[in-house]
């Protein structure tokens, strides 16, 4: 989720990359999970266009996401290659499990069962 | 125009008059946005009680006078092209199918047209990923009602392809319903997009969740119409093969009828098992604390 408070004295293309890069950082936001478009997330968060594309421009140089063309921009893998083929099996399992209609939690516990054997 | 499809025109256009006089009644739309709370078993914090309660009632608006505009004029259309619609059952499902498709209009212009509202100054918040149509609407749902279409567009053809030594009132209700499933499953895809593209201003988790409720809710309402006018295709279609007369059409007839029917029962109870007007707070939602929605949280934001 993320919040802009227009009293704050953070300005909001800060406040919003510094959330971003939080979420990719702590995997809320997952390798491969697409991001809004520049104007919906504009409109929803009452900003103006040009501040979310320079704060997506920022995050995109600084490699925490990319953009693919027309399709949109999606978060990078981070971290060393290995990691970076960890997270992206990791997303392709999460939306797996989604599809299944299965709880996190049992994701999570057979993905530890599966790591101790 | 036949009598019963005069009473079921009547009935329903006054059914959309009601609706949309209903609308108009606060305690009806506060009454209704605590049905929805009970039933998504989401809470609905006081301070959102009134406008989830307008939006939930813009929507029954909307679909009120689409209903009603559409059945007015399928009753036009009877009164003045009857020959051909002069059979009773035939004409009333007429109607009926006039008024799904009015009630989806409706519903999909009041979705694209009505959003929530943040004041200024306040606080926003914005969920971070993308959203889809497919986090609003249940597989089984989406998928279902484009399976019946097609059979139903099918038949049709097959129908349409062998002569079938029958009344034009049969060919005439095949050709209607899969055109107007086919129609409205468009609609469908084309407006379920545009919904989802509208912004979601809100000022808190609360509004965000209800705006996603209302949204799931419009999505799935406007999918009754493909589903409903899909299923009355492929029964016209069961009876159609069933009246070619050669064996492996009324084979075929036989296990149409025997799919729908089943369809519908493993419909009821995926439906009632996994009740896909929930589906949304599973996949957009999962890790949702009651804390987060309850009148608590929505204070705690204004109050910063």
């Amino acid at each position: 989720m993320l919040t802009i408070d227009p009293a704050s004295p953070v300005p909001p293309f800060e406040q919003l990359r510094l959330q971003f890069v939080d979420q990719v950082r702590s995997g809320e936001l997952a390798a491969g999970a697409k991001l809004p478009t520049v104007r919906r997330l504009a409109d929803d968060l009452g900003l103006a266009p040009n501040t979310v594309a320079r704060c997506y421009r920022e995050l995109e140089r600084d490699g925490f996401i990319e953009t693919r063309g027309r399709n949109g921009s999606f978060v990078s893998a981070q971290g060393d290659p290995a990691e970076q083929q960890a997270q992206v099996a990791a997303r392709a399992y999460a939306d797996r499990i989604k599809q299944l209609g299965l709880s996190p939690d049992d994701a999570l516990a057979w993905v530890a069962a599966a790591l101790r054997t | 125009m036949s009598g019963p499809a005069w009473f079921i025109g009547i009935l329903a256009a006054v059914g959309m008059i009601v609706v949309i006089g209903a609308s108009y009644v606060p305690w009806y739309a506060r009454y209704r946005a605590y049905q929805h709370a009970v039933y998504l078993r989401l809470d609905l914090p006081s301070r959102l009680e009134r406008v989830v309660g307008a939006r939930l009632m813009a929507r029954e608006r909307g679909a009120g006078i689409g209903g009603f505009v559409f059945t007015v004029a399928a009753i036009l259309v009877l009164t003045l092209w009857s020959d051909p619609l002069d059979d009773a059952l035939l004409g009333s499902w007429f109607v009926v199918g006039a008024l799904l498709a009015g009630a989806g209009v409706g519903t999909a212009v009041a979705a694209l047209i009505t959003r929530g509202d943040v004041a200024p100054g306040r606080p926003r918040v914005a969920r971070a990923g993308a959203v889809a149509v497919r986090d609003y609407v249940a597989p089984f749902e989406r998928i279902g009602a484009r399976v019946v279409v097609v059979l139903a567009v099918a038949a049709w053809i097959v129908v349409t392809a062998v002569d079938v030594p029958d009344d034009g009132a049969l060919a005439l209700g095949l050709a209607f319903f899969a055109v107007a499933g086919a129609v409205t499953l468009v609609l469908f895809e084309v407006a379920s997009r545009r919904i989802v593209d509208v912004p979601q201003p809100a000022g808190s988790t609360a509004e965000l969740v209800w705006d996603d409720a209302i949204r799931a809710s419009a999505l799935r309402d406007l999918l009754t119409g493909p589903l409903a006018l899909g299923t009355y295709g492929l029964v016209f279609g069961a009876v159609g093969l069933g009246a070619i007369g050669n064996s492996a059409a009324s084979a075929a007839a036989f296990v149409g009828g025997g799919i729908v029917v089943a369809s519908l029962v493993v419909n009821l109870i995926v439906g009632f098992v996994s009740r896909p007007a929930r589906y949304f707070l599973d996949r957009l939602w999962a890790d949702l604390r009651w804390s987060d929605t309850a009148d608590t949280a929505a204070t705690a934001t204004d109050a910063a």
